[in-house]
């Protein structure tokens, strides 16, 4: 090699170092300058993860303030990665023992799995130590908190309350109003190792509190849990299927109970079949039987086409019609009855005759108006309107028996806001069970001087006719006894089926409460002046003096309001 | 002071003795600044630590606390449900609900005694002013 070439070398791998490092550093330039916000995103990806946490619900309150629902911390079960568990038999039997899951699920669940897995989650509240037992006794198992729902007041009001699942509300109330009782989440930044599993830091619950307003309810815990027990042992007493109990101001059309039996614990909604979680009083129709006279006699009287003296022909208390032939219950005490004791004793025959004389067209004007065949302004999830067909689809036979209560169905609710309309002067009663809710304005459903004379036919039933089991000495009431039967349904040994009820308000002159009471299929007595009209007036009777009680004493203090989003 | 270089004389390096002086001067007085420096240094990492210790310690205690307030207003709230109560009053106190609603006692009470009788049985001269509010016996349901 020359001089030349050889002073060249040095230069040329100077240059080419150079070169190498230009190359070098424009890379870096590019992913660095460039491409940055990218990698960045790339390893954020890789290493961290986002989980989101529900935040507690609001509670739920009654109108006095009483808890009935609220949102409490609760352990919950978890391990990073199931096969680094040294005793997953073990860990899974005592799982299951502390969760009442079956210790075989718990194990499936760990089989064959890597990463994070549940193992129990929202246990009961007053199983931390429990758990954090567990969690020592069974290295690889964490606890964490979540929030969880109890219920202090256990199966009181459960029907309308519903219940909570892992995720969401399940049933009732808590399924309804899901998305205006949660009160958010929040979205945690968790870290993962080199084998992806997420790290949950255990502190993950959030420093500050933050609870959502409590909603009120118009429910009066008291009068509630009353009812319950009344329905209860009246349930009981005639082996009834199921039952239903609402009371209700007609004043404002707060619920202000509304009790059901069957019924179940929402603290462990799985311990109970899901049929006992409904909410029969408004769920669920039913042949209101003769307590939708008061409709055919309303119709009789607002339309202008009977006055309360004239009278109807029973005869001996059956009526042929086509194939079939009504009866009266009991045979008629005499030949001819005045509108107000077709009312009082219950006449299948008069009320048909009146129904027959009235046409379809009015009969189904009237009971649209009071509300039948359309769900209630309470709008719960799965609210029926009820069976009401058109009069253009009614055989021969429909009219007749309609006016006396069978061939459509109602919901107990839609029964209790027609007597509500009655007990408010002829005025639509919208229910609510949110006493911050909207009142909307007052319409007629009929003529204030037909509900006075329909408020005196009802007084007589209770005076004089089949609801004297429902008086209360020193009350007026005015109310109306029902017995429908089951058409197509026979019990499995045979027998026909029944619905008894009673459904009223009190005092008579100035109602404070419309109270109806269902007892479906009962046993035995079947008779609803026997078997829902005592229990009527017990509940009743109890509602007036609590509500007596409570108008003396000071009101609650006025709490959050919440917009509960439909 | 260095001697004039004579013309066309070569200079000759000779050690300059003041420049160790001076870094050991120098090294002193960075030793002197940065000494204290890293000690607040240090000091404050191992009281940051020990005030995060404290922090973390302090928001455990405070969840406990509120997990335990949480426990203590449910079971208050469950001590009163009605329930609880209705429970409580029939099995411990025997009280058993009327048809009407009232609370009434299950077992028949001793009948009252008159005021004086009363009041000498417990220690009371006749003469002593009565209380001013007297509770009335609950009605006894017969059975």
């Amino acid at each position: 090699m020359t001089g030349p070439a050889k002073a060249l070398r040095p230069r040329l791998l100077a240059i080419l170092g150079l070169a190498a490092a230009a190359v070098v550093a424009g890379r870096l330039v590019w992913i660095q300058g460039f491409r940055h916000a990218y990698y960045e995103e790339a390893a954020t990806e890789q290493a961290q993860e986002r989980i989101t946490v529900d935040l507690p619900r609001a509670a739920l309150l009654d109108r006095d303030g009483e808890v009935l629902a609220a949102s409490v911390r609760c352990p919950s079960l978890f391990t990073f990665n199931p096969r680094r568990l040294s005793d997953p038999a073990g860990l899974a039997r005592a799982v299951a023992g502390l969760s009442g899951q079956e210790p075989g699920d718990v194990l499936d669940r760990l089989r064959g799995r890597k990463g994070f897995t549940w193992l129990a989650r929202k246990l009961p509240y007053d199983r931390f130590d429990e758990a954090r037992a567990l969690c020592q006794r069974y290295p690889g198992c964490e606890m964490m908190e979540e929030w969880g729902r109890a219920y202090p007041g256990g199966s009181v009001a459960a029907n309308l309350l519903g219940c909570m699942g892992t995720d969401g509300g399940l049933a009732g109330l808590e399924a309804d109003w899901d998305r205006a009782l949660r009160g958010g989440s929040r979205e945690y930044v968790v870290m993962r190792d080199a084998v992806a599993t997420t790290l949950i830091p255990l502190d993950i619950v959030p420093d500050v509190d933050p609870r959502p307003p409590a909603v009120r309810l118009t429910v009066d815990g008291a009068i509630q849990f009353y009812a319950e027990q009344v329905l209860d042992r009246t349930v009981a007493e005639v082996r009834a299927r199921d039952g239903v109990a609402l009371v209700l101001d007609p004043r404002t059309g707060d619920i202000l109970a509304m009790a059901v039996r069957p019924t179940f614990d929402p603290n462990a909604p799985a311990l109970s079949p899901v049929a006992d979680w409904r909410n029969h009083a408004v769920l669920d129709a039913y042949e209101p039987g003769s307590t939708f006279k008061l409709v055919t006699l309303a119709a009789a009287l607002d339309s202008g086409r009977f006055r309360p003296w004239d009278t109807v022909a029973v005869g001996n208390g059956t009526l042929t019609v086509g194939p079939k032939t009504i009866h009266d219950d009991e045979p008629p005490l005499k030949a001819v009855y005045s509108l107000e004791e077709v009312l009082a004793h219950s006449s299948n025959v008069g009320a048909a005759k009146l129904g027959m004389a009235l046409g379809p067209e009015v009969m189904y004007h009237y009971m649209r108006r009071f509300g039948f065949g359309e769900p209630t302004a309470l709008r719960l999830k799965g609210e029926p309107g009820g069976v009401l067909r058109p009069p253009d689809q009614w055989s021969a036979l429909s009219l007749p028996c309609i006016s006396f209560g069978q061939e459509l169905t109602a919901t107990p609710i839609q029964l209790a806001l027609a007597y509500a309309s009655v007990a408010a002067g002829g005025t639509r009663v919208t229910p609510r069970v949110l006493p911050d809710g909207p009142v909307p304005p007052s319409e007629r459903l009929v003529a204030p001087n037909t509900a006075r004379e329909l408020d005196a036919m009802l007084r007589r039933v209770v005076e004089e006719g089949t609801g004297k089991a429902a008086a209360i000495p020193g009350v007026t009431v005015a109310g109306k006894t029902g017995t429908a039967q089951k058409i197509g349904h026979r019990s499995e040994d045979g027998r026909k089926l029944f619905i008894a009820y009673f459904v009223g308000y009190a005092p008579a002159e100035a109602p404070r409460v419309v109270t109806l009471v269902m007892v479906n299929e009962p046993v035995g007595k079947i008779y609803g002046g026997a078997v829902a009209a005592p229990a009527w007036a017990r509940i009743t009777a109890f509602a007036l003096k609590r509500l007596a009680a409570r108008a003396a004493a000071a009101p609650p203090a006025d709490l959050a309001r919440v917009e509960v989003l439909k | 002071m260095t001697a004039p270089l004579p013309i066309g004389g070569k200079p000759i390096r000779q050690p300059d003795r003041r420049g160790l002086a001076d870094a050991l001067r120098l090294i002193g007085f960075t030793a002197a600044v940065a000494a204290p420096l890293l000690a607040y240094v240090a000091l404050s990492s191992v009281y940051q630590l020990a005030a995060e210790y404290r922090v973390s310690a302090l928001l455990a205690r405070r969840q406990q606390l509120e997990r335990e307030r949480d426990r203590l207003s449910l079971q208050k709230a469950s001590l009163l449900a009605l329930p609880t109560v209705a429970a409580v009053a029939g099995e411990k106190l025997g009280l058993v609900p009327e048809d009407a609603g009232e609370p009434s006692v299950e077992r028949p009470l001793e009948p009252p005694k008159p005021a004086a009788a009363a009041g000498a049985a417990a220690g009371v001269p006749a003469s002593a002013p009565r209380p001013a509010k007297v509770a009335r016996a609950p009605r006894v349901r017969r059975q």
